[in-house]
């Protein structure tokens, strides 16, 4: 038996039933955060597209995994069925979460996040509603995007192209993948070699953020890592690989040094350490695992290990209030500045993600 | 020939590790210990220090072993060795102060090793080498002060392995464990090697064990070193910055894995030099 293996199985447990309990009964998707103080009495608010999309691969990679765990296919299904019922005929999908009473509006990156989920469905099922939906929102991406590569309409902030965007690259290189459509990868190349210009000496990559000039969240700095590191790997590109490992790398020794992670960084990567943004804990945990895989770099394993920790330790092992068991905030602590007061799904995905990828790795040593 | 003066480091009063060097070294018919730096161990400093280091839980078991003498708790296995060393060569010293007493050497107690209350204390007492056995972190001038600098025992093979928990990196690494004997200077453990010293890992060992039997292999390499000292000296190899990596302190769940490893049987394979062809590089 290896150590803490028990506490890793109630923390996969809990996060799973979590991410379940989370799931709207009208619409099959998955609600966005719990907070009785942005969603008053009843809780949860309404369900989320975006992570929707991106929550079908934690569920399916969850039923292959661990069998016991199978019921999530049919969840994961239904998940697909209703993202597919509100695609915009010209192949988007909305952003912000969904209320049917609300008009619904565009959105690259959540467009980009979806795909991840209908590709992996497709993967599973073979059915080619899936693929085709992907196409045709990985269509409409391409065809809003500039001719640099960034995008100016439908993002979070108005004509800023923010360089998380390397994970809407990163999907629609999985439909490239899937069609060898070479358009798929042109435009998906296109927007990294904008991205990797930011790239400052000192590993950072400048414009992570929600907002251009500001500090970066962990959330999104982890997003833009992974976008470039997932690319590489569907590229076999040394150099993407590079550029997100140098990011990933210089976290990684910061991590160490300072024994937590920031909820927030400047280019210079001093970090606003008044909060921790746990989410970005498990993205940077995920993406260390990843380079532990490739290059054996064991130190990686070792930190991911320690950020799976620091989640787990904050994650709500039993509350009288059932909705609350298996959450995990956005900040520590819960006033601070990422989802402050608020238990996002992502949050709880991303946990999902990286014990079933560090327990693969584990059981392999 | 002049004896080469030599003071010592100790990063609590009741550290076996100083204690034993202290009495080993003192029987080096070449070598004179002078003086001994005596850490506080009850600074806040120096307890954050300790508590970043291993965290409460650790810092907690390891002070009850040190301090208390616990005999049930998981550290056991790890302070057997050096208690059966002792006892072998029949030191009983239950502190720094009391060997160096015994001996005749100074012993100053300091906050931090790097204050000037401890380089005018090396200065006064004319001192050689300067032996590091815990203490903290060193500032160039302190590494500076004596003729030779400060000689430190790692206990992971050098250039390769160097920070945190080596012994540990290596065996996860599958490479056979070694303690190297090496001098600091201001990086992390890339200082002049002057010889590394192979741990022989014998059936039955676990991680705990073998920890302890490496802090023992640390004390009879230093020795050893001294015996000969200019020898070694003249001998020292500089080290290439990216031959080796910084590991920082392993997790319990890794340790675990290498620890079940050991208690099954398995013997590490593989040489640095195999290792280094894996192509991790820092």
């Amino acid at each position: 038996m290896i150590v803490g293996e028990a506490a890793r199985k109630e923390a996969l447990e809990l996060s799973l039933n979590w991410l379940v309990k989370s799931i709207d009964k009208n619409t099959g998707g998955s609600r966005a955060n719990y907070s009785i103080l942005f969603n008053g009495l009843r809780g949860w608010s309404g369900p989320y597209p975006e992570t929707t999309g991106y929550i079908i691969p934690t569920f399916l990679s969850a039923t292959q995994e661990f069998p016991e765990y199978s019921a999530l296919k049919e969840k994961a299904h239904r998940m697909g069925e209703w993202l597919l019922s509100i695609q915009f005929e010209d192949g988007a999908f909305p952003g912000n979460i969904y209320y049917s009473n609300k008009t619904l509006e565009k959105s690259i990156f959540n467009t980009g996040q979806i795909i991840l989920g209908l590709t992996s469905l497709f993967d599973h099922e073979q059915d080619i509603r899936y693929l085709e939906s992907a196409t045709r929102a990985a269509s409409w991406l391409i065809a809003n995007q500039e001719i640099d590569g960034t995008w100016k309409r439908f993002n979070y902030v108005a004509d800023f192209s923010p360089s998380y965007y390397t994970r809407v690259a990163w999907p629609i290189l999985k439909v490239y993948s899937r069609t060898h459509d070479d358009k798929f990868k042109e435009a998906a190349i296109n927007n990294l070699l904008n991205i990797k210009t930011r790239q400052l000496p000192n590993g950072f990559i400048d414009g992570a953020g929600f907002k251009p000039g500001s500090y970066v969240f962990l959330h999104t700095l982890a997003y833009t890592i992974r976008g470039f590191l997932e690319s590489s790997f569907i590229l076999k590109d040394e150099e993407l690989w590079n550029v997100g490992y140098l990011f990933a790398e210089k976290v990684m020794r910061q991590f160490e040094v300072q024994k937590k992670l920031h909820g927030a960084y400047y280019s210079s990567f001093k970090g606003v350490s008044w909060y921790q943004c746990l989410t970005g804990n498990v993205q940077m945990a995920i993406i260390w695992l990843k380079i532990f895989q490739k290059t054996g770099d064991a130190r990686f394993l070792n930190s991911a290990i320690k950020a799976i920790d620091i989640v787990t330790k904050y994650q709500i092992k039993s509350s009288l209030n059932s909705n609350l068991k298996g959450a995990v905030a956005g900040s520590v602590p819960i006033y601070g500045r990422y989802m402050a007061f608020r238990y996002p799904n992502w949050a709880v995905k991303f946990l999902t993600d990286a014990l079933i990828l560090e327990n693969q790795i584990l059981k392999k040593l | 020939m002049e004896k080469l003066r030599v003071a010592i480091t100790s990063g609590y009063v009741a550290s076996k590790h100083a204690i034993a060097l202290v009495h080993e070294i003192n029987r080096i018919s070449e070598v004179e210990v002078v003086l001994l730096l005596q850490v506080k161990t009850f600074t806040v400093r120096r307890l954050k220090q300790l508590l970043r280091m291993y965290g409460w839980k650790d810092a907690w078991e390891k002070f009850k072993n040190v301090f208390i003498g616990n005999s049930s708790n998981r550290f056991v296995d790890e302070v057997k060795p050096i208690n059966s060393f002792l006892a072998e060569r029949k030191i009983d010293f239950k502190s720094t102060n009391e060997i160096c007493k015994k001996i005749g050497a100074q012993v100053k107690w300091v906050a931090s090793l790097n204050e000037e209350k401890s380089i005018a204390a090396i200065k006064a007492n004319k001192v050689d080498l300067i032996i590091y056995s815990g203490g903290g972190i060193l500032r160039k001038e302190f590494i500076g002060t004596s003729r030779y600098g400060v000689l430190n025992a790692h206990s992971g093979p050098l250039p390769y392995f160097r920070g945190m928990n080596c012994l540990e990196w290596a065996l996860f690494y599958n490479v056979k464990p070694e303690v190297t004997v090496h001098l600091i200077d201001s990086g992390i453990d890339t200082g002049p090697i002057l010889k590394r010293f192979p741990i022989e890992i014998v059936r039955e060992s676990n991680l705990s064990s073998l920890r302890g039997k490496s802090v023992v292999i640390e004390v009879v390499s230093i020795v050893e070193v001294l015996s000969n000292f200019q020898y070694y000296y003249n001998l020292r190899t500089s080290q290439k910055r990216d031959n080796g990596i910084q590991f920082f302190i392993m997790h319990p769940i890794l340790k675990s894995i290498i620890n079940n490893r050991l208690i099954g049987g398995w013997m590490p394979e593989i040489d640095c030099e195999e290792f280094m062809a894996l192509k991790i590089r820092d």
